[in-house]
């Protein structure tokens, strides 16, 4: 919201395009953006994006102010060619990951889904650009809540955050001074705390 | 795969090439995979039609998921039946059509199979195409991709690894010494000739602008500097 609009745009609300779901995309909506993108692909595009379709892409014609990236369970090549795309061409625009979870467990067995973490390292890698994540261990969050509930965090030593992942939930509220309970009915088994014995930067 | 390689340069370069001569990441991916499962086996591919043929014809069955809608909610994960037959490796090939469902599979059939081996046929950044030069996203993000949500590490196939300089030196006998590698990138070509002790040539007419050449200063190790450079490979010629 404090980003200024770029050169060139008529509308007054500053434009940004999104990979992940139509919550995401109302709340940004909501908050006074035009949105592009989102989950839903074009009726008429493919899923898929081929050499010949991307050579012919007109991404002038596309200006945009942030690029947000948030998980989406109908990822596509498409949406990253045009994600890689815009970041490329709009160097002055936010490249902001709403979480890096690398992934989640799902279902009695454990099965894996891919997390946010896997599209945003896919475009990082694909753009050479580093994206601004807002979600845990980032102080974002903190920020947020203590601007939006007064007093609240004004002792971060009295906060007990409560997660299943080392490297978000458990670094989140160590590096903002806070107490944390890791449970054990997530992605962290007590192998990998076996493991990893005294912890490390990153755990 | 290296027919297609093989009719590409001889339509581009108007040269007689046999297929034996061309060594395609497709061909070097499935090479390895022999050397490395010389029983054959069961593969999870995502990739193409060239590269399954490779992978097929160096004596392996291969899995790849056909026709399949591209989304995959969380609720169908939990209740979705994946391959439960063992699996010896799991290989990603560049795939204009990845998508969330294909992400998934892959996942689980590596959560499945810790000791499979898994196998990237190259980690190209990005390539450009077109007259507005729009990338193109290579193979090197898909592979960051599943890197992120399996948690492993992707043995490279292709260029800048040595895998590939031991897999020419071994089925063709070259000397690295007498050897001249063309490409347009730092990172892979010029990387992969310098560090496996042949000469290298960078061509003009690809990713890398002189700009960017200039921007490398003396180059690093990421990116190193070629030992010729030439504005086009017809310059060889002239």
């Amino acid at each position: 919201q404090q980003k200024k609009n770029g050169e060139g745009n008529t509308s007054s609300r500053p434009r940004v395009h999104v990979i992940g779901s139509s919550g995401l995309c109302e709340e940004l909506s909501n908050s006074g953006f035009d949105i592009s993108g989102g989950p839903s692909p074009s009726a008429t595009a493919s899923p898929g994006m081929t050499r010949e379709e991307l050579a012919e892409y007109d991404f002038s014609e596309h200006p945009i102010d942030a690029l947000v990236v948030g998980h989406d369970t109908h990822m596509t090549f498409r949406k990253l060619c045009i994600a890689d795309n815009l970041l490329l061409r709009n160097q002055e625009a936010l490249f902001v990951a709403t979480n890096k979870d690398s992934f989640d467990l799902v279902g009695n067995d454990s099965r894996h889904i891919a997390g946010n973490g896997c599209t945003v390292v896919a475009l990082e890698y694909a753009s050479k650009r580093t994206a601004i994540n807002v979600g845990k261990p980032s102080g974002t969050l903190v920020d947020l809540i203590r601007s939006e509930h007064e007093g609240c965090m004004d002792d971060p030593s009295r906060c007990l955050f409560v997660g299943d992942r080392l490297d978000t939930d458990i670094k989140f509220g160590v590096d903002n001074g806070m107490k944390s309970l890791l449970v054990m009915t997530g992605v962290t088994t007590a192998d990998m705390m076996i493991r990893l014995g005294e912890g490390s930067d990153e755990e | 795969g290296r027919h297609q390689l093989r009719d590409k340069l001889v339509k581009l370069l108007k040269l007689n090439i046999g297929v034996e001569q061309c060594v395609s990441s497709a061909y070097a991916t499935a090479e390895y995979l022999k050397q490395e499962l010389p029983n054959g086996g069961h593969v999870h591919m995502i990739g193409t039609d060239g590269l399954l043929k490779e992978i097929e014809d160096h004596g392996f069955s291969v899995f790849r998921l056909e026709d399949a809608p591209s989304q995959m909610t969380h609720k169908e994960v939990q209740s979705f039946e994946f391959p439960q037959e063992q699996f010896d490796a799991v290989v990603v090939g560049h795939d204009t059509d990845f998508n969330f469902r294909k992400m998934t599979t892959a996942t689980n059939i590596l959560a499945n199979n810790p000791d499979a081996l898994f196998v990237a046929t190259d980690v190209d950044s990005h390539d450009v195409i077109g007259d507005n030069n729009n990338h193109i996203p290579g193979n090197g993000p898909l592979v960051k991709c599943l890197e992120s949500s399996c948690q492993r590490e992707a043995t490279c196939c292709g260029k800048p690894c040595k895998t590939l300089a031991e897999l020419i030196q071994k089925e063709y006998g070259l000397e690295m010494t007498r050897c001249l590698f063309v490409g347009d990138r730092l990172n892979s070509d010029i990387r992969f000739a310098n560090e496996n002790g042949m000469k290298s040539l960078l061509v003009m007419t690809g990713v890398t602008s002189a700009e960017t050449l200039i921007s490398f200063k003396e180059g690093t190790k990421e990116n190193p500097l070629p030992h010729y450079i030439a504005p086009y490979i017809g310059f060889l010629t002239l």
